[in-house]
């Protein structure tokens, strides 16, 4: 058992992980975008190096554990510099309308067979960083959760991260063409 | 009838499915030939609508003669590749923009794209479909006999020579560039290209009318199809009124010319942000020219809520403007059968009168 394991059955998620290290990671598939320090970034915190023991002391964190226990994958990303995130609800998006003050994306819930759902957002959710990939069509993730600041105190986060598309090169253009000759020649167009 | 019952083999059926977000329709033209136009992901098992039900009625995909793609606007065709790779004797049927080859370069080159998400996506995998199976595909133009025989024959009314071009300029200034950066599907207006379908059953008229927009341009839209000599002079007795009712689609001259009095109309809903189809107006507009028009799902009901925890809730209020899930599918089915010479309506899920709006 590791040492960031919780007298609360079923743990936090953390059993596998021997020991923080110093580089950022994830456990349960934790998105890249999740790391501790985007969330920081997005909310301004300057953190000290956290103390992990922090969390199984922390009383109240087994209980918010306990509240959602109905989440299937609790997922925790963790830096020495700069403390942890947990994450309690994902969604995927596509941007579809762009208005002046907010935008419209439809977003499907990655952790339950719910309805897809419609969202509003303001533009100043969107990260500086973010706003190159910012157009219609744009795709990315939603994230709500918690921060576990280094004297751990909980911050509850919303973070939006947009999707990363490699540039188009020479190579990648011809291909695309190259597909497309093939794809023609294949279909019997009537 | 329960849901679940086929239609008889010379029953000849319309049903129209849609959630706000999301339209097909599945016609049985008769003797189980089935065509399905256009298609939508229902959330529950992620399945397209179309062959949920056919599941239900027991028919064999192999019973699907055609799928038609009407445009590629997310709301019309997610779920249709899949369609396509279950239907393996469909021909697939789509705008001629889409067979040029600037258009399908553009397809091939946004190939990371996250699965489902997307028209370019499922038009990609359509294509990759027909390719490996050495399948038959036909493009859609103004006036054009797709499907003819003693039973049926199916014309599309739309796109003209004149929306094509614009599209293929639309197109051609899309096309990537080398170091240009992938944002995803950028914004076309593909609505002036969509195929509006004429289907005319033992001299009976269905007219499908797509999101086909109007203009106010003699070369284009619904003026383009109204006036033209060369379109087959038959009236409609059951339509599909184009892109959700919107006054963008509207021309008086669909119900003069092309359509019976008080057709069977069907029309499915859109909500996007804050756009809502159809609007008050245009519900009042459309039953002004019919009394017998249905819809889906209703734009204006106050959509139940997802439930969450209570810290999620807390914070999707304190960061998002608004936040609402899509309705439940509705269904509107119409048969007609010979022996009774007449159209029955039967309505499920979400689905309603129009006047009850």
């Amino acid at each position: 058992m590791s040492k960031y394991q919780t007298k609360q059955e079923g743990t936090l998620a953390l059993g596998n992980m021997p020991e923080i290290t110093g580089k950022e990671y994830s456990l349960y598939h934790c998105d890249e975008s999740l790391s501790a320090a985007s969330v920081d970034r997005l909310l301004g915190v300057v953190r000290d190096t956290i103390d992990p023991e922090l969390l199984k002391e922390n009383s109240s964190f087994d209980t918010r554990r306990s509240v959602f226990r109905d989440v299937p994958a609790l997922r925790i990303s963790s830096s020495e510099q700069e403390g942890f995130s947990i994450t309690y609800q994902r969604w995927k998006g596509v941007v579809k309308e762009i208005g002046e003050e907010t935008f419209v994306a439809q977003i499907s819930d990655l952790q339950r067979n719910v309805p897809e759902e419609q969202v509003e957002f303001l533009l100043e959710e969107i990260k500086e960083d973010d706003k190159e990939l910012f157009s219609i069509g744009a795709e990315f993730y939603w994230c709500i959760g918690y921060l576990i600041s280094p004297s751990g105190q909980q911050i509850r986060a919303s973070l939006l991260r947009f999707r990363r598309l490699p540039l188009f090169t020479k190579d990648s253009i011809k291909i695309a063409a190259q597909k497309s000759h093939d794809i023609q020649q294949n279909i019997t167009w009537l | 009838m329960p849901l679940c019952s086929p239609p008889n083999v010379k029953e000849v059926e319309l049903s129209i499915f849609g959630n706000s977000f999301g339209e097909s329709i599945l016609i049985h033209l008769g003797n189980n030939e089935w065509i399905i136009v256009d298609s939508f992901v229902d959330y529950l098992n992620k399945r397209a609508v179309a062959l949920n039900y056919l599941d239900k009625i027991k028919v064999d995909y192999s019973a699907v003669k055609a799928i038609v793609a009407t445009h590629w606007h997310d709301d019309h065709i997610r779920g249709l590749s899949e369609v396509m790779v279950n239907c393996k004797n469909a021909v697939f049927i789509c705008s001629a923009a889409i067979k040029a080859a600037d258009f399908q370069e553009f397809i091939f080159s946004d190939s990371d794209l996250i699965e489902g998400r997307s028209g370019n996506y499922e038009l990609r995998k359509i294509l990759e479909e027909l390719a490996r199976r050495k399948g038959a595909a036909k493009y859609a133009l103004e006036n054009r006999i797709l499907f003819s025989n003693q039973l049926y024959q199916i014309y599309s009314l739309s796109p003209s020579d004149y929306a094509m071009l614009l599209a293929l300029k639309e197109i051609a200034f899309l096309l990537p560039k080398e170091a240009q950066p992938r944002k995803g599907i950028p914004h076309i207006h593909p609505n002036h290209t969509g195929i509006v379908l004429l289907i005319v059953i033992n001299g009976k008229g269905i007219l499908l009318g797509a999101d086909l927009e109007e203009k106010g341009d003699n070369r284009m839209g619904w003026t383009k199809i109204i006036n033209s000599q060369e379109r087959p002079k038959i009236r409609s007795s059951n339509f599909k009124i184009p892109h959700h009712g919107s006054v963008t689609a509207h021309h008086e001259g669909i119900w003069i010319s092309l359509l019976d009095k008080e057709p069977l109309s069907f029309l499915t809903s859109f909500i996007l942000g804050n756009q809502i189809l159809p609007k008050k107006a245009d519900i009042k507009r459309i039953l002004s020219y019919t009394s017998n028009a249905w819809i889906t799902t209703n734009p204006n009901e106050r959509q139940k809520s997802i439930k969450r925890e209570p810290m999620i809730e807390k914070t999707i209020k304190e960061t998002v403007k608004s936040i609402r899930a899509l309705p439940d599918n509705g269904q509107i089915r119409i048969r007609y059968c010979d022996s009774r010479k007449k159209w029955e309506t039967e309505l499920f899920g979400s689905a309603m009168l129009l006047s009850k709006c």
